[in-house]
């Protein structure tokens, strides 16, 4: 299995460059923040380490697993 | 000093609700009677332990008034007939706020009930108060409130007001909900049973989200035998919940006394056991032999991309609260705990084919469980690996790291969520006079096993 520790690390840019993309209203003064709270996370590397091809996206629970 | 409900004393507010509700039942306890007693107990204590965000006492003793009068020429409608049960603080009631624990929310008060408040009414049951939160649930240690074993600990979160509610004697049931182990980890913390039923089988309309395709309805309660109560009288399907199952009722209660003898209950090999305390490690293991003596059959078993589900379910939140958090984190945001303001808004920034990958990876784990359970009947391991921390503590060790509450406490519930499955902790042991808890974790709608299994080592 892939080293699932492979941190994601976001900066102010990068939170700047994210805001800009979606248009959520946020002030530049909580970049550095929200940075750490991505950082933090570190999920992004963490979900690509499972190899999911051909695997359809499902939301909530499938009642036929009994 | 502590302020739980001691194992000798008769008060009312004292009794389970089986207790209770055979008193009631059999004519030789009033609910206001249980009220009063519940009433009395809440303002000598609340001021220590802050479980409750919306409280008043005229109305709690005006609704058992009420039911004490109807009780003089009806039979009760049901086992929850003039139980106070609390709720927390994302559930709707109406007439009443639901704040999310933020000051970011109006006091607007609902315009109507949940689902499961509705359920609650028509049983009969008293809505006793709104229990405490973590802000928007997005934590796990539930700061306004203490842990009643000991009020220099947390109670643990997200519903943290509900454990400690129960854990105190405010009655003997709440309702929380669980995202990642909300219902169970300060279940554990507080020393209660907590279970977060298979997915869909309890209506959520009328609850604020944080994850939508995660989040869960669920007990807390002194007793397995208490769940299963609370269970019958408020699962079923909820026609404005897209997520909600329309299957048979289950019969929560059907094998409650049971002997468990001839299931067999897998141990995970290694992840959740990893790390852990060495007494709740020595606590868990000392439960899982009791079973063995039980009858069960106790066999080692592999779960694949354990350590990979915190980071899926990580994910996922993040991405789904970007969106339900949304207008609070716009227009309140300087009335948000600084972790959970930056949290939502790091969600709000998700990306759309992160989010998408993990539901991909999320199926993943989902057969990775359904592999993992099909040679058992269910999985035992710790709740949480390490006893309450300290309020306002933001990291501990586990083992020899050291890493953040939260994803410490979250460790070992987050598969239940991501896999869908029904999920019970029930009290096994203590440290230092802090509760540890067991984790049963079952196979999708088998609900009525894993309580059968946790009553029959809670009596035993």
């Amino acid at each position: 299995m892939p080293d699932p520790v492979d941190p994601v690390h976001f900066t102010a840019d990068d939170v700047a460059a994210l805001q800009k993309m979606s248009g959520v209203p946020l002030a530049a003064d909580r970049y550095e923040l929200i940075a750490a709270a991505l950082s933090a996370s570190r999920s992004a590397a963490i979900v690509r380490t499972i190899e999911v091809t051909g695997v359809e996206p499902a939301l909530g629970f499938d009642p036929r697993w009994t | 000093m502590t302020y739980l409900v001691p194992s000798d004393c008769t008060q009312p507010w004292a009794l389970t609700l089986t207790e209770a509700s055979s008193l009631i039942a059999a004519g030789r306890l009033s609910p206001l009677e249980l009220a009063e007693s519940i009433v009395a107990r809440v303002e000598a204590v609340e001021p220590a332990v802050s479980a409750f965000a919306h409280w008043d006492a005229d109305a709690v003793l005006a609704a058992a008034q009420a039911a004490t009068a109807t009780a003089r020429h009806d039979r009760p409608a049901s086992r929850l007939f003039g139980i106070p049960v609390s709720l927390k603080d994302l559930i709707d009631w109406r007439g009443v706020p639901t704040r999310c624990g933020s000051d970011a929310l109006p006091l607007t008060p609902a315009e109507a009930d949940a689902h499961v408040s509705a359920q609650l009414r028509r049983s009969g049951a008293i809505l006793l108060g709104k229990v405490h939160t973590h802000e928007f649930a997005y934590g796990t240690t539930t700061p306004r409130s203490c842990n009643p074993h000991d009020l220099q600990h947390s109670p643990g979160g997200s519903s943290g007001g509900s454990g400690a509610a129960v854990a105190a004697g405010f009655g003997p049931v709440s309702l929380g909900t669980d995202t990642g182990g909300s219902v169970r980890i300060p279940a554990s913390l507080c020393g209660v049973v907590g279970f977060k039923p298979t997915a869909g089988v309890i209506g959520r309309s009328g609850m604020r989200f944080l994850s939508w395709s995660l989040d869960t309805i669920g007990p807390l309660a002194r007793s397995v035998n208490d769940v299963a109560i609370m269970l019958a009288e408020i699962a079923g399907h909820d026609r404005r919940d897209r997520a909600s199952l329309d299957v048979p009722r289950l019969d929560f209660a059907g094998e409650l006394g049971r002997s468990p003898r001839g299931l067999t209950v897998g141990i995970p090999r290694d992840y959740f056991w990893d790390g852990c305390d060495p007494a709740v490690a020595a606590a868990g293991l000392a439960a899982t032999e009791r079973l063995g003596e039980l009858g069960m059959t106790v066999r080692p078993i592999d779960v694949p991309y354990a350590d990979q589900v915190v980071g899926i379910g990580n994910e996922i939140v993040s991405g789904e609260s970007g969106e339900s958090v949304r207008e609070a984190v716009t227009v309140g945001a300087d009335l948000i705990g600084e972790f959970e303001r930056s949290s939502c808004e790091s969600g709000a920034l998700h990306s759309g084919v992160t989010y998408l990958h993990a539901l991909r990876a999320r199926e993943v784990i989902k057969a990775a469980w359904r592999d993992a359970l099909a040679p058992v009947d269910l999985v035992a391991m710790p709740t949480t690996p390490i006893t309450a921390p300290r309020r306002g503590e933001s990291r501990v060790r586990r083992g020899d790291r050291e890493e953040s509450v939260g994803a410490t406490l979250i460790r070992n519930t987050y598969c239940a969520n991501i896999a869908g499955l029904p999920a019970l902790s029930i009290p096994v042991g203590f440290q230092d006079g802090l509760p540890i808890g067991l984790q049963l974790v079952g196979k999708p709608l088998q609900d009525a096993r894993v309580l059968a299994v946790g009553h029959a080592y809670t009596t035993s």
